[in-house]
C-alpha cells in the first residue's frame, strides 16, 4: 500500500525533495506503472505465466456453430476475402466491444494485439518510403492511415453495420437471434432502449454519439487484423494490411504548414552542412508595372537549384519557392537502383538501400 | 514547432489492393397475393434467388414479405440504399435489376464533362510562360 | 558594450572554393564562446559537448559500449551508432539524432512482445487458435516493452554510459534527470537500427536472444514492485 502511494507520488513532490534532500532523490519514484484494467477481473497465477492470466468478466466465446448461422457475418467474411482458417466465431468477437453481453468474450485482447501490429506495419512503411518526413507530419501520416477517423472510414467500407435494437424490440419483431453475432456491438441494451431526442446530442466527457462509433468502428477493424494474424499467420496479417491500408494515397503534399520557412530551410541547409550559403534568386519575370505581375523565384545552394515558384509578389514568390525547396526534401521517397520502391524491412531478402531520417531542425 | 501537421484522412482507392463491393446488403421485398409480384414470386420460387445468393456470397440477402408493391432496396457502403420498383415486371427483368444495382458503387450518376478523373497531380506538371528562353517570352 | 566585454571569441574566415560556383563569397564568421547570448552563433566546439563534459564526434571510445554489445552480427555503421546515442536535445537538434530510429524500434519491440507473450495458452483461458490474448493490456505486457524496463535494462548492461543529451538538471536522479527515457529512447533506437539494416527477421532474433530475458526480470520485479 505504502509503495503504491510513493508511485503515484507527482511531480511536486521531487522538486519539493530536489530542494531539501537531494540525497534521498534516488528513491522518489516519478515513473507510473501501468494498471491493469480492474473490470475485466483479470486473474492470473503468476505475473510471468502468461498462458495462465485469464479475463474472468466473460463466461465464454461464441460457438462456432452459432456464428455460422448469422447471415451477414458470413457475407462479411467473403467480402473481406478472408481466409477459411479464420473462424467465424472469432470474426464476430471482432465485432463485439460490450463488456457486459451476457458473459460473451469481447474484442480487448484482438484490438490490442491488431493495434500493435497495426502501428509497426504502418510505421514500417513511412519511415522507409518517406524517412525525412518532420515527426510531427510522421504522426500525422500514421493518423491519416490507422487514425480512428481512416478506419472508421474502412469499417464502413467493409459494409458492417451496427446492432441497434434491444433485446426487446429482437423478440418483438421476431428478429433472428443469429443476426446480431454479425453487426458491431457497443450500445448497451439500456442505451438503446433510452428515449432519443432528434436533433439533440449528448456530450458526455467530449464523446459525442458520432466519436463513440467511429472509435467502435476502428476497434473492429484492428480487432480483424488482430484476429487474422491469430488465426493465419503473420504473413496473411500482413497483406491484408497491405492491401486494406498501406494501399490509401496520404496526401502528405497538403499536410504541412510552415511558420518560418526561410529560417527553417537556412537551419536546415546548416544541419546538411552546405558549405555554401543559401541564396535567393529572380529568374524571371513579367508585368511588373502591370496590375497582374508575375515573378520566378530560385532558391540556390552554389550552383544547385533547390526549388522554384511563381508568385505575384516578390515576397510571395519567394516564400512560395522555400517552401517548394522544403517540400522536395522532405518528401523525398527512396527509389531503388531498378526504379521500383525500396523494401521494408519485414520483406524476405531484404537489403537496405534507403536513408534514415536525421530528425527535424528547431529554430 | 518548425512545422504544424495538418490532419488529413488518407484516401480510399477500392480496387488498388483489395476489391470490397460496395453493396453489402439487398433486401427483397414481396407480396404472397398481388399480381404485381408474380414475377419475383415466380425468382423465389424456382431458386433462382438462392442460386445468386451463392454466388454473391459477399452481400447479405433478405428476404422480406410484405403486403403492397415488390421492391428491392440495395444498401451501399456510402450509407446510401437504392430502392429499386419493380411492380410487375417478370424474373428476367428482375435479375437484370439485381445484376445491376448490386455492382453500382451507390453514388449518384453524373455528367462529367472532362477526360480525366484523378486523385493525382498531373505528371507534367502545368506549362510556365516564364520558363522560356528570353527573348521569345511574352511582353506585357 | 556589456556584451562586448564578456566576449572572447574568435573569427574563423571561410573561404569559398570559386570552381564551385560562379561566385566568390568570403564569409567571415564568428563563433561565440562562453555564456550563451541571442542571435550569436556558438562555437561548436564549446557547444557540442555532453553532460559529462564528453566532445561530441565518432571516436571509437565514444561508440565502443554499442559496439561491442551488437558484435559482427548484429552490426551497423559507426556513424548510426553515432546517430543512435544522440537525442534529440542535443546541440539543438542540429546533430543527427534518433528520434526515427527510436520510433522504429519503439514499434517493433512492442509488437514482438505481444507476440512473445500471446505464445502459450492454459486449457481453461479464452484462447484463440492456442494463443491467449487476455495477457495483453496487463501491467506486465505494458510495462515489458516500457520506457522504465529499456532503461534501467540499457544501465544494467552500461549502453548508455555516452549519451549526447542535454539536461535540465544533471545531478538529478537517473529517473529524474530524464536520463531513463533517455536511455529507453536510446535502446530503442538500437532495435530500430538493427531493423533498419538487417530486416525484421534478424532485429526479432536479436530481441529475442540478448533482449527479452533481462527485460522479463525487470519487469516482473517492477510490476511486483520489488523494483527499487
Amino acid at each position: 500500500m505504502l509503495r503504491s502511494v510513493i508511485r503515484a507520488a507527482p511531480r511536486v513532490n521531487v522538486l519539493r525533495a530536489a530542494i531539501c534532500r537531494p540525497q534521498i532523490l534516488t528513491t522518489v519514484r516519478t515513473y507510473q506503472v501501468a494498471t491493469a484494467k480492474t473490470v475485466l477481473k483479470t486473474s492470473y497465477d503468476s505475473v510471468e505465466d502468461y498462458s495462465s492470466y485469464k479475463h474472468n468478466l466473460f463466461t465464454h466465446r461464441l460457438p462456432e456453430s452459432s456464428a455460422e448461422q448469422s447471415a451477414p457475418l458470413v457475407a462479411l467474411h467473403s467480402r473481406l476475402n478472408l481466409p477459411s482458417t479464420f473462424a467465424l466465431s472469432t470474426l464476430s468477437q471482432c465485432l463485439n466491444l460490450l463488456f457486459k453481453d451476457d458473459g460473451l468474450a469481447n474484442n480487448f485482447g484482438l484490438n490490442t494485439l491488431g493495434k500493435t501490429m497495426l502501428s509497426y506495419y504502418v510505421t514500417e512503411y513511412l519511415l522507409i518510403h518517406y524517412p525525412r518526413l518532420p515527426m510531427s507530419v510522421h504522426n500525422a501520416a500514421v493518423d491519416s492511415l490507422m487514425g480512428t477517423s481512416a478506419l472508421y472510414e474502412i469499417g464502413k467500407s467493409w459494409g458492417i453495420t451496427v446492432d441497434t435494437t434491444s433485446k426487446l424490440d429482437k423478440f418483438l419483431g421476431e428478429e433472428n437471434e443469429f443476426l446480431k453475432y454479425g453487426k458491431l456491438r457497443y450500445i448497451s441494451d439500456a442505451e438503446k432502449e433510452k428515449v432519443k431526442e432528434t436533433g439533440v446530442e449528448e456530450l458526455v466527457d467530449g464523446v459525442t454519439e458520432h466519436s463513440r462509433e467511429a472509435e467502435a468502428y476502428a476497434s473492429a477493424v484492428r480487432a480483424i487484423i488482430g484476429g487474422l494474424y491469430t488465426h493465419s499467420g503473420e504473413d496473411t496479417a500482413k497483406k491484408f494490411i497491405e492491401d486494406h491500408i498501406l494501399s490509401r494515397k496520404i496526401p502528405l503534399d497538403q499536410m504541412f504548414q510552415f511558420s518560418k520557412p526561410s529560417a527553417e530551410l537556412v537551419r536546415l541547409c546548416d544541419k546538411l552542412g552546405f558549405d555554401q550559403p543559401i541564396s535567393i534568386r529572380l529568374m524571371a519575370e513579367t508585368g511588373r508595372a502591370s496590375s497582374h505581375p508575375q515573378y520566378l523565384t530560385g532558391v540556390f545552394v552554389g550552383t544547385e537549384k533547390l526549388g522554384e515558384a511563381i508568385g505575384s509578389s516578390l515576397n510571395e514568390s519567394k516564400t512560395r519557392a522555400v517552401i517548394n525547396a522544403l517540400l522536395a526534401y522532405y518528401l523525398y521517397s527512396p527509389i531503388n537502383a531498378q526504379g521500383d520502391k525500396i523494401k521494408v524491412p519485414s520483406e524476405t531478402n531484404y537489403k537496405f538501400e534507403g536513408i534514415i531520417g536525421i530528425g527535424d531542425v528547431a529554430i | 514547432m518548425p512545422i504544424k501537421a495538418i490532419p488529413k484522412i488518407s484516401l480510399a482507392r477500392n480496387g488498388v489492393g483489395a476489391f470490397v463491393a460496395p453493396c453489402h446488403r439487398i433486401t427483397v421485398q414481396y407480396c404472397n397475393w398481388g399480381g404485381s409480384s408474380t414475377g419475383l414470386r415466380q425468382v423465389l420460387s424456382s431458386g433462382q434467388l438462392d442460386h445468386i445468393a451463392r454466388q454473391k456470397k459477399y452481400t447479405f440477402f433478405e428476404v422480406v414479405k410484405k403486403s403492397g408493391h415488390p421492391s428491392l432496396t440495395f444498401h451501399y457502403n456510402n450509407d446510401t440504399t437504392q430502392v429499386v420498383d419493380i411492380a410487375n415486371l417478370d424474373s428476367e427483368k428482375i435479375v437484370e435489376k439485381l445484376e445491376e444495382y448490386s455492382q453500382r458503387s451507390g453514388n449518384k450518376l453524373i455528367k462529367f464533362n472532362h477526360k480525366v478523373m484523378s486523385n493525382n497531380d498531373s505528371v507534367r506538371g502545368i506549362w510556365s510562360p516564364l520558363h522560356m528562353p528570353k527573348g521569345h517570352r511574352h511582353k506585357i | 558594450m556589456y556584451i562586448r566585454q564578456l566576449v572572447t571569441g574568435t573569427f574563423r574566415t571561410v573561404k569559398l572554393t570559386p570552381k564551385l560556383s560562379p561566385l566568390t563569397t568570403t564569409r567571415s564568421i564568428y563563433l561565440h564562446k562562453g555564456p550563451r547570448v541571442a542571435g550569436l552563433k556558438r562555437d561548436p566546439q564549446e557547444a557540442l559537448v555532453n553532460s559529462q563534459g564528453l566532445k561530441y564526434e565518432l571516436t571509437d571510445d565514444n561508440i565502443k559500449h554499442i559496439k561491442t554489445y551488437l558484435g559482427d552480427k548484429y552490426s551497423i555503421p559507426d556513424d548510426i551508432v553515432l546517430q543512435v546515442l544522440t537525442h534529440k536535445s542535443f546541440g539543438n537538434g542540429i546533430k543527427p539524432y534518433n528520434e526515427k530510429l527510436a520510433a522504429m524500434g519503439s514499434k517493433l519491440l512492442s509488437f514482438y512482445l505481444a507476440k512473445h507473450v500471446t505464445k502459450s495458452a492454459n486449457k481453461d483461458s479464452f484462447a484463440i487458435n492456442g494463443r491467449n490474448l487476455d495477457v495483453l493490456g496487463s501491467p506486465i505486457s505494458r510495462e515489458l516493452g516500457g520506457l522504465f524496463t529499456l532503461g534501467v535494462f540499457a544501465k544494467q548492461q552500461g549502453l548508455n554510459q555516452v549519451m549526447f543529451w542535454t539536461t535540465r538538471n544533471a545531478n538529478l536522479g537517473f529517473e529524474s534527470s530524464g536520463e531513463l527515457r533517455i536511455s529507453a529512447q536510446m535502446m530503442y533506437a538500437l532495435i530500430g537500427a538493427v531493423n533498419f539494416y538487417h530486416g525484421k527477421e534478424v532485429a526479432e532474433l536479436f530481441i529475442q536472444e540478448r533482449l527479452i530475458d533481462q527485460l522479463e526480470k525487470i519487469t516482473v520485479d517492477l510490476v511486483s514492485g520489488k523494483a527499487e
